[in-house]
């Protein structure tokens, strides 16, 4: 009977610690999953045929070409 | 390769519309889509501002957050797309996004709503890559071919930037440096102007 009291109070206790506690207030977001067709990485096209060096290399030489104080020298 | 962003040069771009032209021919878009647009600010005063929006490819997409039906993907260099195939055209996508990058072609007598349209950072979608679906449905993939959005390679003041995000942060910061102004360049004055400081301390010209 003691010990029912005794775990009874401390359940109580620990319901009070609870309702004083803060809990966090932001949305937890949970990534949803796609659920549509796989798309080919960019590199796997036929003008690269898979070899993504060559993409990368690509790119950036277009990439950098938006610079024009590079294209016209310093 | 880092992510693809785009950005826009406030200080540059002239509303000349090339970037929304370059979109709708590379893709072929039809009439009441527009995958891009200028937005001028303070329009037709001294010092007015114009900037090109399209979908800025959110590292933390809110469209993808809200879709129903988990249509949306990210590929590996940060491109947001999606399948039409599986869109129902509900709208949220719109209702999410902050910069009103999710078009709908309104088509019919009742104005039906299609299904969601919008930039593709020229990568297609999740059809063969340059095949007549992939084009018909999501527009050319020039990635693909190694290049890169056409509005950006068209701007033809260079404002529009786009690309591997480093590179493209590499060219502005350079810009920046070379037009002999600091860092308060950047953002919010270079917008919408800084009136509480004279224009010859660095502020843009109103």
């Amino acid at each position: 009977m003691r010990n029912a009291l005794l775990i009874a109070g401390a359940l109580a206790c620990a319901a009070l610690v609870v309702g004083c506690g803060e809990l966090p207030q932001t949305t937890f977001y949970k990534q949803g999953h796609y659920r549509g067709k796989p798309d080919a990485l960019a590199w796997d096209s036929a003008a690269f045929k898979g070899d993504k060096l060559a993409w990368e290399k690509a790119l950036k030489a277009r990439n950098n070409l938006q610079n024009e104080y590079e294209r016209m020298g310093n | 390769m880092a992510r693809m962003k785009f950005l826009c040069d406030a200080e540059r771009c002239i509303e000349c519309n090339g970037c929304v032209t370059a979109c709708k021919q590379e893709h072929e878009i039809p009439w009441g889509v527009n995958r891009r647009r200028v937005v001028t600010l303070n329009d037709g005063m001294a010092g007015e501002k114009s900037i090109s929006v399209a979908c800025m490819h959110c590292s933390d997409a809110p469209c993808m957050a809200v879709c129903p039906v988990d249509c949306f993907y990210k590929t590996s260099e940060g491109v947001v797309l999606h399948d039409k195939d599986l869109c129902i055209g509900c709208g949220y996508c719109f209702y999410a996004c902050p910069f009103g990058a999710p078009q709908f072609p309104q088509d019919g007598a009742f104005g039906l709503r299609g299904k969601m349209d919008k930039c593709t950072f020229c990568a297609g979608g999740p059809e063969a890559d340059n095949s007549p679906a992939e084009f018909q449905k999501y527009g050319r993939n020039r990635l693909a071919e190694g290049k890169l959005p056409a509005c950006a390679e068209m701007c033809s003041t260079k404002a529009l930037l786009g690309g591997d995000g480093d590179v493209v942060a590499d060219i502005y910061r350079n810009r920046v440096v070379k037009r002999g102004k600091g860092s308060e360049v950047w953002g919010w004055g270079t917008a919408y102007g800084r009136p509480e400081k004279p224009a010859t301390q660095g502020g843009p010209k109103s």
